[in-house]
């Protein structure tokens, strides 16, 4: 093949894509024109081969190679791979958090690219004022905990003192369970001379509204034992309607309050073996010889708007000559939701526990109507505040348990 | 002021004068050739008088003088380094510098590949086969000296000049 030839057949495999052989320049050593034309068509394979392998790479996403340097052929190449390289280095920016990196010159990407930062920054933006409302709302709910865990250390102080309970009770047990920190049942004991007086108190609501109303109740309570006394039971319940209702401003229709509780009050001469119970919408289950008899209250409530204050209450009289456990529960226990199809506990389950477990100690019944009402519950939540007071009277005929 | 004889660099960023005061007609801005009139021909001299390997030495020197003023005057040396990086690309963008960007940087290291397109110095001139941004080398390394308290090296690897698009620079500490 001619010189000339081979200088043409070159520029043709290049012209189809394809890298000849570099030229032999010594084959035209003797002629000037000829060398140089080999020396051009050289350098134009080189930088055809250097063009190719850069713009293969960049076209395979590989960042990491140099630029072929003093090749023009691919200067518009080397200004992309600067730019890809560049963008590169910015998107990784951005993965590390930092969004004060902005593109410019790039055409429709820098637009795309600028867009994108300003969304994250807005979006950053959200977040620290969503993490800072959250540190607000977790402050405020400590301070809410702590407020609510200090009411109830003073509702706990306002129930009745277990020992002085114990002084005047055979056995007793107290299940005393609000459904938050805090709640509106509460049990009270008051004692004059031999006789006591017995309560078990569910306002309405729970929570910190609950537990305002049983500083009410109790208080009221106080106040309507101190009025009529404690034998008759169902006075107190007269008298204690009265109060609350002037309290909350029940006798003004435009009161806000429509609020009341019930109540289960026993006042007991153990001595004589005489019970006088009254109720308002809670019970009294009696339990002897293996029989439970339910007394129920009167359906009239104390305090809301709707109560008659003139409602005379029931008393019954209930004479124990043999050991009897007497019980009294709010009904956060009877409608406690469990079980494999989510009933409620229900009255008859209660029952059922009391004609088993009645005659056994009370500190073995509270353990076993514990175990009983969680094992019931399941998962499901506490749906109310639970009160579950038991004691004993051992009659006129002798004591059961002794101390 | 400054035309006594010394040894040390007194120049201050007040030195550039009140131009608002001064060109209430022409204003702030010249053109980049009248820039690099000013810059090709003092090089030229600069050769003439002490030698290429001094003359780009003295530009070097004078542009990390720059760099240094810039950085204390015109920058904001409390931000963390990518926010500053941020800053330094809109500053040079906006006073028609060059468009700054990085391609490549070790933050643990402070090794940085970086490119100037458009390049105040020398995007546009003909083909010498050679880099010529000396100063930029200097402006950087002043920058960076005075943003982070370490000596940096410098040096451009590809320019304008020498036949690429953009000039890029390899940073790293003066070991």
């Amino acid at each position: 093949m001619s010189t000339l030839d081979q200088a043409t057949e070159a520029i043709l495999s290049l012209l189809r894509g394809q890298t000849p052989n570099v030229l032999l320049e010594d084959d035209v050593c003797d002629r000037e024109d000829l060398a140089r034309l080999f020396q051009a068509t050289n350098a134009l394979i080189k930088g055809f081969a250097e063009a190719q392998d850069f713009i293969f790479a960049l076209s395979q996403g590989v960042l990491n190679v140099d630029p072929p340097h003093r090749n023009f052929l691919v200067s518009s190449f080397k200004d992309l791979h600067a730019h890809l390289r560049h963008l590169t280095w910015q998107t990784q920016q951005v993965a590390r958090g930092d969004l004060s990196q902005r593109v410019d010159f790039l055409g429709d990407f820098s637009e795309a690219f600028n867009t994108m930062i300003e969304a994250l920054r807005e979006k950053r933006l959200i977040e620290k004022e969503l993490q800072r409302a959250n540190e607000q709302l977790r402050e405020a709910h400590a301070q809410i905990i702590d407020s609510l865990q200090y009411g109830r250390t003073i509702q706990t102080a306002f129930l009745p003192n277990r020992e002085e309970m114990a002084a005047h009770l055979d056995d007793f047990f107290v299940i005393w369970k609000p459904k938050d920190v805090i709640g509106g049942d509460i049990y009270r004991f008051n004692s004059i001379a031999d006789r006591f007086l017995i309560a078990v108190i569910d306002c309405t609501g729970h929570g910190v509204p609950g537990s305002i109303m049983t500083m009410i109740a109790g208080s009221s309570l106080d106040e309507a034992r101190r009025n009529v006394g404690l034998h008759d039971p169902a006075a107190v319940l007269q008298e204690l309607n009265r109060i609350v209702k002037r309290a909350l401003n029940q006798h003004h229709s435009e009161s806000p309050s429509d609020d009341g509780l019930d109540i289960g009050i026993c006042s007991v001469d153990p001595e004589a073996g005489r019970v006088v119970f009254s109720g308002a919408k809670i019970a009294l289950y009696c339990c002897v010889n293996g029989e439970v008899r339910e007394i129920k209250g009167d359906k009239q409530p104390i305090g809301y708007k709707r109560s008659n204050v003139s409602h005379r209450y029931t008393n019954h009289m209930i004479t124990i000559d043999s050991p009897m456990s007497l019980y009294m529960t709010t009904d956060g226990l009877l409608h406690q939701i469990g079980g494999s199809r989510g009933f409620p506990f229900g009255k008859r389950r209660f029952i059922r526990f009391l004609i088993d477990h009645w005659a056994k100690p009370m500190g073995q019944q509270q353990a076993l109507l514990e175990q009983a009402l969680e094992s019931y519950r399941g998962d499901e939540p506490q749906v109310d505040d639970i009160t579950v007071l038991g004691f004993t009277i051992a009659g006129r005929r002798g004591r059961r348990h002794e101390p | 002021m400054f035309k006594e004889e010394r040894t040390d660099y007194r120049f201050k960023w007040a030195d550039l004068g009140n131009i608002e005061e001064g060109r209430p007609n022409l204003g702030p801005t010249t053109l980049v050739s009248v820039y690099r009139l000013m810059q090709y021909t003092l090089r030229d001299v600069l050769i003439s008088k002490y030698g290429v390997e001094a003359a780009n030495g003295i530009l070097v020197e004078a542009g990390k003088l720059a760099g240094s003023e810039f950085c204390l005057n015109l920058l904001n040396r409390q931000l963390g380094f990518e926010a500053f990086v941020a800053e330094l690309q809109e500053k040079l963008k906006s006073l028609n510098v060059g468009i700054l960007r990085v391609e490549k940087s070790n933050i643990d290291k402070m090794e940085f590949t970086l490119t100037v397109s458009e390049d105040l110095d020398c995007s546009g001139l003909p083909l010498l086969g050679e880099t010529v941004c000396d100063y930029d080398e200097g402006f950087i390394a002043g920058i960076l000296n005075t943003y982070t308290g370490r000596d940096f090296d410098v040096k451009e690897v590809d320019c304008w000049a020498s036949g690429e698009r953009t000039c890029r620079f390899h940073v790293k500490p003066k070991e």
